[in-house]
């Protein structure tokens, strides 16, 4: 789900800050790495493109913390249409590096070509790192619970990223409104982007809320709120309840009243830099940003809930994830294990990356931890980060990955035809949930 | 950057290859005749461009008009579906959309490509101080990247901030949203294409306009022909083998390559108004991992090709086209 394709280079400092503050993670003590520390061998790892950086400090500390070690990675594309091919080419031909990176919409499409491998032997080797270990809800993205690899987990969060609101200081001060508090409704909270909003003549020059309207993370928590589900009992998609056209008609309607910018409204399609760039005041969207918005922000910006819905509470969340191969546990699994134990632990990926921002760590115990809570602001308020999980909703992770790339682009269009050309919404939500379901229906029919 | 010296280079050997012999409708013979074919120096050239096109090209095809009777996804095992495939396609509403987009395309993209073509390679064929540099820039197309063409045309369409609308509103007009305009996305892909296509086909007309006979023109002229009419019936008779070659070029790169154009500046939106067949061809393939129907879909843009080449060139009785 958290595709944002944003890299971003860690300082020196940060990285050292943060494996000192590591030091103060308090971890359940590591058996496993107490155990048996490998002095040699050879570790290969596949990243997406935007976390080469991010995690090249990451490879280089466990380099230092295993001398001996070798450790390889190659970068792979993060567009679907490219990882895709690619990842499933190295499958057949049984060129798989020892751990891959992936997207949560891709755990099942993985697990089934045999890319990534069932990870509770891992669990059950007496290492300190079990599926307890795990915030619940971001590992049971990685958890299947259908066909043959039922019951398996099939990768690790990389993050616990749920999705709040980002606003921009400097905008609210000039138009004398106070900053949110994150206690407020979906129409306040549309109340304040109407004032945000700048318009030349008929055309918005600054929108008040730029938003990824077709983007699961916006619209599963939105019809949760209005107590509707993203799938029927029966397991096909449903866009036609009335929960989800409520959830799209409140969001489109702003759209199409410039008060919102979605996919076609923001510069080249990007949402994100919609706000960086200040053409939007606030945005909708997850830590996994913060890194970005802090470098390429001029303007002092700060973060709070999403607003209710329907006097719920509901917000997006998801994580990427890691994952040992079948090959790489087959072949190389002392270190393998030893990679993913490190990887957890205090002085491993955890702190390095929470402290660069780029994540809140997706274990329970360090929702509390200094080492990411403490980092100076923007953004300040960053309990929103952890709060925020308790009442997060996540896309079911039993919707094939073919169809799920049929739900995003019906809805990129239903939601073009809707802004741009002033379709009905029902009408183009009961067509886009046609094209879905036939599409479910020949997956499931494979 | 092409120099002039590079153009005037590729002009001559242009013009050369178009008024060659082997290029010509009817068939040369000479008084000598060739008694030894020298089959080592022939195997020498011609052997790496047949090994690279089969390779490349030819397997290609033929894999993929096989894969078009299987079902497959790259996980699971190929499954035979006979031609379960191809009768999909009619009933699939994306599928004939992009075959309806694509025929539109192909409209608005190649028939201006050779009218700009020829009309600007007329003018360029005229000397005046600078004429050399003038033909550079016109090249300048030829020699950038479409993805980078693409990302400075999409900027170019800016609604807000672009030149084409900061320009029309000069002169009170109110320039449409063009790339997020159902009606005017496709109108500005075609531009692009336009814009990236023509400087080839300039450049075949321009060789083959400099190969014209002088004295034709001169006696058109004498005949009180203007220079609407020299056009008319004298230049353009003399260079319709050029323009079916144009046009064959220009279809083809519509058809195959715009797919980097589209990819970049719409993404075959808003609404499926831009997504021609190529566009949707990869989708099927690579997001929805279909391959056995991308495949069918493929060959049946195979077939669309080579009936639009028949009809542009129908083969003739004795086998010369």
């Amino acid at each position: 789900m958290i595709k944002t394709g944003i890299g971003f280079a860690p300082s020196r400092r940060a990285i050292l800050q943060g494996m000192a503050a590591a030091a103060t993670l308090g971890l359940p003590a590591m058996k496993a790495m107490a155990a048996t520390i490998p002095t040699s061998g050879k570790l290969t790892v596949t990243v997406l493109d935007f976390l080469e950086a991010p995690l090249k400090p990451v490879f280089e500390a466990y380099k230092a913390a295993r001398p001996g070690v070798e450790i390889a990675y190659e970068v792979a594309p993060s567009h679907d249409t490219e990882l895709i091919p690619l990842m499933l080419a190295r499958a057949l031909a049984g060129k798989l590096t020892d751990i891959v990176f992936l997207f949560d919409e891709l755990a099942a499409l993985y697990a089934d070509a045999g890319i990534t491998a069932d990870l509770r032997p891992y669990f059950e080797s007496g290492g300190a790192v079990t599926a307890s270990y795990f915030a619940k809800p971001f590992l049971d993205q990685y958890l299947m619970t259908s066909g043959d690899k039922k019951g398996g987990y099939y990768g690790l969060p990389y993050g616990a990223d749920t999705v709040v609101q980002f606003y921009n200081k400097k905008h609210f001060d000039d138009a004398g409104i106070p900053y949110p508090t994150g206690d407020w409704t979906f129409d306040e909270m549309i109340a304040v982007a109407e004032k945000l909003t700048i318009r030349d003549g008929g055309k918005t020059t600054r929108y008040g809320l730029a938003a990824q309207i077709p983007w699961q993370a916006t619209y599963v928590p939105g019809i949760e709120a209005w107590g509707g589900h993203i799938l029927r009992d029966d397991g096909t998609v449903d866009l036609t309840s009335d929960a989800a056209l409520k959830t799209f008609n409140m969001y489109w309607d702003q759209a199409k009243k410039g008060v919102i910018a979605s996919y076609t409204q923001s510069p080249n399609g990007d949402i994100w830099s919609a706000f960086s760039s200040g053409f939007a005041s606030m945005t909708q969207t997850v830590r996994a940003l913060v890194p970005s918005f802090r470098s390429s922000m001029k303007d002092d910006w700060d973060v709070c809930f999403t607003p209710k819905i329907n006097g719920v509470h509901k917000t997006g969340m998801g994580s990427l994830a890691l994952d040992a191969t079948p090959s790489g546990v087959a072949n190389n699994a002392d270190l393998v294990y030893d990679f993913l134990t490190w990887y957890y632990s205090g002085d491993g990926a955890m702190g390095i990356l929470s402290s660069t921002y780029a994540i809140v760590p997706p274990v329970e115990s360090l929702y509390e931890s200094p080492v990411w809570r403490n980092l100076p602001g923007p953004p300040s308020n960053t309990s929103v980060f952890s709060d925020s999980i308790a009442f997060g909703a996540i896309n079911p992770n039993t919707i094939p990955h073919a169809v799920q790339s049929i739900i995003n682009k019906e809805l990129r269009d239903a939601e073009d035809a809707v802004v741009l050309n002033g379709a009905d919404p029902a009408e183009m939500l009961a067509n886009a949930e046609a094209a879905v379901n036939q599409a479910l229906a020949e997956e499931l029919a494979k | 950057m092409w120099s002039a010296p590079v153009l005037n280079a590729v002009t001559m050997t242009l013009e050369a290859v178009v008024s060659n012999p082997i290029m010509s409708l009817t068939p040369q013979r000479t008084n000598s005749q060739v008694t030894r074919v020298p089959w080592g120096w022939l195997t020498l050239f011609v052997a790496p461009n047949v090994l690279l096109f089969t390779l490349f090209l030819i397997v290609p095809m033929v894999v993929a008009l096989g894969l078009s009777f299987y079902s497959w996804d790259l996980i699971s095992a190929p499954r035979f579906v006979g031609f379960d495939n191809f009768i999909a396609i009619p009933r699939d509403a994306r599928a004939v959309n992009s075959i309806v987009k694509t025929a539109y395309l192909i409209l608005i993209g190649v028939v201006p490509t050779v009218i700009v073509s020829f009309l600007v390679a007329v003018l360029a064929n005229t000397k005046f101080p600078g004429i050399r540099i003038i033909r550079t820039i016109y090249l300048m197309p030829l020699v950038i990247s479409f993805v980078a063409s693409a990302v400075l045309w999409r900027f170019v369409f800016d609604a807000r901030f672009g030149p084409i609308n900061t320009i029309l509103s000069w002169v009170g007009i109110d320039g449409p949203n063009w790339l997020q305009s159902t009606s005017w996305a496709m109108p500005a892909v075609a531009i692009v294409i336009v814009w990236l296509r023509f400087p080839l086909g300039m450049l075949l007309y321009l060789a083959a306009l400099q190969s014209i006979n002088p004295s034709l023109l001169e006696a058109a002229q004498l005949d009180g022909a203007n220079t609407w009419q020299r056009i008319r019936h004298v230049i353009w008779p003399s260079v319709r083998p050029v323009t079916f070659l144009v046009t064959i070029v220009t279809l083809r790169g519509v058809l195959f390559d715009s797919f980097d154009v589209i990819q970049v500046m719409t993404g075959g939106g808003p609404v499926k108004s831009t997504e021609i067949l190529i566009k949707y061809i990869f989708d099927v393939a690579f997001s929805q991992l279909k391959l056995g129907y991308a495949s069918a879909l493929a060959t049946a843009l195979l077939v669309i090709v080579t009936i639009l080449a028949l009809l542009l060139s129908p083969p003739r009785a004795g086998g010369r086209a």
